[in-house]
């Protein structure tokens, strides 16, 4: 509420900060002028005089009142005329006009509000209540004056804001797409719901000929969500160029996401990469829903990615999950990713698309070169004229081998003269203490494509031994039951007890043997691993099924049987040999 | 108020209920209810809970933050099927008891 100090008497407030106000009485009686110029002298006004209509017009120009006290009946232009001008020279500004008439009827009276006056008071007045007037228009006038400057602020802060919003958009939008979305196999839809999109979609190509796609979806819209979007671009694009794998990537993204966002935003990200030379798309999804993996044989969808991670940066490195899913991809297959505002599209009788409508479009669908326009008209139709309320991302990724793969440049990276496949033998014994302080994992990977120049095949080979690596290190030394990962408590307990577990691991250790032998075209590499562990009955235990797994663990195994020629374990179960062929 | 908060007769206890939409809109509401009381495991009821978006989900990862992190106790009550998917596409199920 707005408060005004009133101590009773019949003084105006004057602020002695400001100057003193000025009036200005327009009267044809100089008596009345001199009369009213007494009292308001004696409330500190400064005052004008002005015989008539016209000339209080100019004086209101060349001296700038702060209030008039306005006659009705004048010679050569009366008040009505007067206040009329003056008010529409007013422009932004408030200088209220009260009418001082001798007339009583109520017509004459009303004319003088219609006239653009604030008030009006009949002669004789009563200088109390003139004073009371005086006092209420001049409050009504400081109010207006706050909020006029408060608009004029406000107007200018827009101003800059969207000035500074349209050159970050230009930014944001080099970034997002200078990559390999104009790619002829990837069809995509972004359609930002306010200036800036707080999705993103992003495509690499990778050395191995493959392509890297992302799509990321910050939490919230504008200029927040679209800020981790230049730093999370950079990695993404980085990683990919120098062949590092899913898993790598949205590691080094979600520590990034993690350092940089504050508590409560999030990137919901899936990461994917479409490789020729293993015929897979390898996927990491975290907040994102289903992606849809469409047969071309079977003219129908094949499999879904779930979202099986929580999305990037909202957990640290240590419970960071970066395993990704596997899927054997054949010609003109296609990927499908989308954020949720596609499915979240609501209609005028604000339904919402949903997931169903979507999956009928596949099912539905005879040539498979159209899914992509009939989803985006699908959407259209069903949106109608309904506002958006979501930013809406769809990118289509075809399996297409002479799109994807630069053959030749990939017959050149095979037979490198720089790099001939030969034979060599690495091996790495790692002790406790270094398996508690350090990832060997980069290291390790970092080796092997040197020696061989296998960097087109980093991304398979990091899922192999980091795989491997952390089979030996959480169930073979660290005891973990994978189990605890299937309830949903479960997940965040096994990554609390790993962490536990691994500070009081005192002695064990994991030993890595690495052996390649050269073959006509490619090699051939052994990967062993062995823990110092308990081992267990690896004739008994049954190998889950990838396809049907959507749980937290079990994948490990069969993603290793889609990835390698072989898998054998010795022992008692705490020594796994993979062979890789190239 | 879309943002209710009521004690358990258990005392350590608070539950939050959300009415309508669970968007940024109600990020004063909802911060206020879980930092006025302290408790020693919160529940929030979703029955009246229409939607939510990520910035509620944003949201639920402050409140987490601020009752102790990894050792909050926060479950997540009378989700609705489109609320459960929501929470399940983001992997929320792992961070939150989701009853």
């Amino acid at each position: 509420m707005l408060t005004y100090p009133c101590d009773g008497d019949d003084t105006v407030r004057q602020d002695h900060s400001k100057p003193v106000r000025k009036v200005l009485i327009a009267d044809d009686d100089i008596t009345n002028r001199l009369v009213l110029q007494g009292f308001l002298n004696k409330h500190g006004f400064t005052v004008l005089h002005a015989e008539n209509g016209s000339e209080a017009i100019e004086i209101f120009r060349s001296e700038q009142p702060d209030l008039v006290l306005m006659d009705v009946m004048m010679p050569v232009m009366d008040g009505y005329e007067a206040t009329l001008k003056i008010k529409a020279e007013c422009n932004d500004k408030f200088v209220p006009v009260i009418f001082l008439t001798a007339m009583t009827d109520e017509e004459a009276l009303a004319k003088c509000i219609e006239s653009g006056g604030d008030d009006f008071l009949t002669k004789p007045f009563n200088h109390v209540i003139l004073n009371a007037r005086i006092h209420a228009l001049v409050r009504i006038q400081e109010l207006y004056n706050t909020v006029h400057k408060q608009k004029n602020e406000i107007a200018l802060h827009q101003e800059r804001m969207e000035r500074e919003a349209k050159v970050a958009e230009t930014l944001f939008t080099n970034i997002l797409h200078s990559g390999s979305l104009q790619k002829p196999n990837i069809k995509y839809l972004l359609s930002p719901m306010s200036l800036f999109n707080g999705d993103m979609l992003i495509a690499a190509e990778c050395p191995s000929g493959g392509i890297n796609v992302m799509l990321g979806d910050f939490t919230g819209h504008g200029l927040a969500a679209a800020t981790g979007a230049l730093p999370a671009s950079t990695i993404f694009y980085e990683m990919s160029s120098k062949g590092y794998s899913v898993a790598e990537i949205v590691t080094e993204l979600n520590s990034k996401m993690n350092s940089i966002l504050p508590t409560g935003m999030f990137l919901a990200a899936c990461v994917m990469c479409m490789d020729p030379i293993s015929h897979t798309v390898s996927i990491w999804n975290g907040g994102i829903p289903d992606g849809i993996i469409y047969s071309k044989k079977d003219n129908n969808i094949k499999s879904f990615v779930k979202s099986s991670h929580l999305p990037l940066g909202i957990i640290g490195a240590t419970e960071f999950d970066n395993r990704i899913e596997v899927i054997d991809l054949n010609e003109d297959d296609r990927v499908y990713l989308y954020s949720d505002g596609v499915t979240e599209t609501t209609n005028p009788e604000n339904k919402m698309f949903g997931q169903e409508r979507l999956e009928t479009l596949f099912s539905k669908n005879i040539r498979a070169e159209n899914l992509f326009d009939e989803i985006n008209s699908a959407l259209n139709e069903f949106r109608k004229d309904s506002p958006q309320d979501d930013d809406v991302t769809l990118a289509e990724v075809v399996f297409n081998q002479a799109l994807l793969g630069n053959t030749e440049k990939l017959k050149q990276l095979k037979g490198s003269a720089l790099n001939p496949a030969s034979h060599w033998q690495l091996s790495l014994q790692l002790q406790a203490d270094v398996l508690k302080n350090s990832d060997p994992l980069p290291i390790i990977i970092q080796a092997i494509t040197e020696i061989q120049g296998l960097n087109n095949r980093r991304q398979q080979l990091y899922t192999i031994v980091a795989e491997l690596y952390s089979n030996a290190l959480e169930h073979g030394l660290l005891n973990l039951d994978s189990k605890l990962k299937t309830t949903p408590d479960g997940f965040a307990h096994y990554y609390q007890e790993r962490e536990k577990c691994l500070a009081e691991l005192n002695e064990g250790s994991i030993r890595i043997d690495l052996k390649h032998v050269p073959r006509d075209t490619g090699g051939r590499l052994a990967i062993r691993v062995e823990d110092s562990g308990l081992g267990f009955n690896y004739k008994t235990k049954q190998v889950p099924n990838l396809e049907n797994n959507s749980g937290n663990s079990g994948r490990g195994v069969p993603l290793l049987n889609n990835l390698c020629e072989s898998i054998t374990h010795f022992g008692k179960g705490n020594i796994v040999e993979v062979i890789y062929v190239w | 108020m879309a943002v209710k908060t009521k004690s358990s007769e258990k005392g350590n206890e608070l539950v939050i209920s959300i009415d309508g939409r669970f968007d940024f809109g109600l990020q004063k509401d909802f911060r206020k209810s879980y930092e006025a009381t302290k408790a020693a495991a919160y529940v929030i009821d979703m029955r009246a809970t229409e939607y939510m978006d990520s910035s509620a989900l944003g949201m639920l990862l402050m409140m987490r933050e601020y009752t102790g992190g990894r050792k909050a106790q926060i479950t997540l009550k009378n989700c609705s099927k489109d609320i459960k998917t929501i929470l399940s596409v983001a992997n929320f199920q792992n961070l939150f008891k989701i009853a």
